[in-house]
């Protein structure tokens, strides 16, 4: 389900590591908000990410650019995503970084899918293009 | 058009020699045909593999395990008796170095 909040975005989704066979939420789902400016799979707050256990593993390190040409240093795991209303989950690389607090579904994601912005009727759909999704 | 000599084993020439009889008789260039088959079969097949995601885990620089997906990998280190906190998981995504952060993050 995709629907927009304040002319923004978002989308239904719930995080998993199958290493850990962590979910979050347990039940239900979270809302991340659709951003093509970011550059990446899914970056989530931190405490969403400790959480899901990622920060026990091996995590990778990357920068990212933040809009005032800063640099910061964030860290990622393997993790997968979930828009169970779409019947669709998606392997990638979940990142995070001190700081964020809400979960930013990035263009990594969104290849996945056909996704139609009219705001001029307001309306969002969102479909899954590939059929080899789980 | 290339005149390649290459050498066979005789099992596999055998099977090279049937297959080209079963396909297109005993018309001339029937196993010219057979290999260029072969290996327009075996370059679609490694064209779709290399597009295809991998997740590949390693302990210790050792591989472990490799998965099409994370849920293939965890089940095969569970069933390894791996500690996923012992393992590094690389893939064949692209992941940038570098990334921009978008404008979200105030």
């Amino acid at each position: 389900m995709i629907y927009f909040i304040d002319k923004t975005p978002f989308i239904e989704i719930a995080l998993e590591n199958p290493f850990m066979e962590i979910r979050y939420p347990e039940e239900g789902f979270i809302l991340g908000v659709v951003d093509t400016g970011y550059e990446g799979f899914l970056l989530v707050p931190m405490d969403i990410f400790n959480k899901l256990g990622f920060n026990q593993l091996k995590t990778i390190k990357r920068s990212l650019i933040l809009p005032n040409g800063e640099e910061v240093e964030s860290m990622g795991y393997y993790g997968k995503i979930t828009a169970e209303s779409l019947g669709v989950s998606i392997d990638g690389y979940i990142e995070t970084f001190e700081g964020i607090g809400e979960i930013i579904v990035g263009p990594e994601v969104l290849a996945y899918f056909h996704l139609a912005l009219d705001y001029c009727k307001g309306i969002l759909s969102l479909r899954p293009c590939k059929s080899s999704l789980k | 058009m290339g005149i390649i000599t290459v050498s066979l084993d005789d099992d596999i020439e055998q099977v090279l020699r049937t297959l080209a009889k079963r396909l297109y008789g005993s018309k001339k260039g029937a196993i010219s045909k057979v290999i260029e088959e072969a290996i327009k079969n075996l370059d679609y097949i490694m064209k779709q593999r290399s597009s295809r995601t991998i997740f590949k885990a390693y302990k210790d620089n050792e591989l472990i395990a490799e998965a099409f997906s994370l849920d293939e990998l965890a089940s095969k280190l569970k069933r390894y008796k791996v500690d996923p906190r012992d393992i590094r998981i690389i893939s064949n995504i692209n992941l940038k170095s570098k990334a921009k952060m978008g404008y979200r993050f105030r």
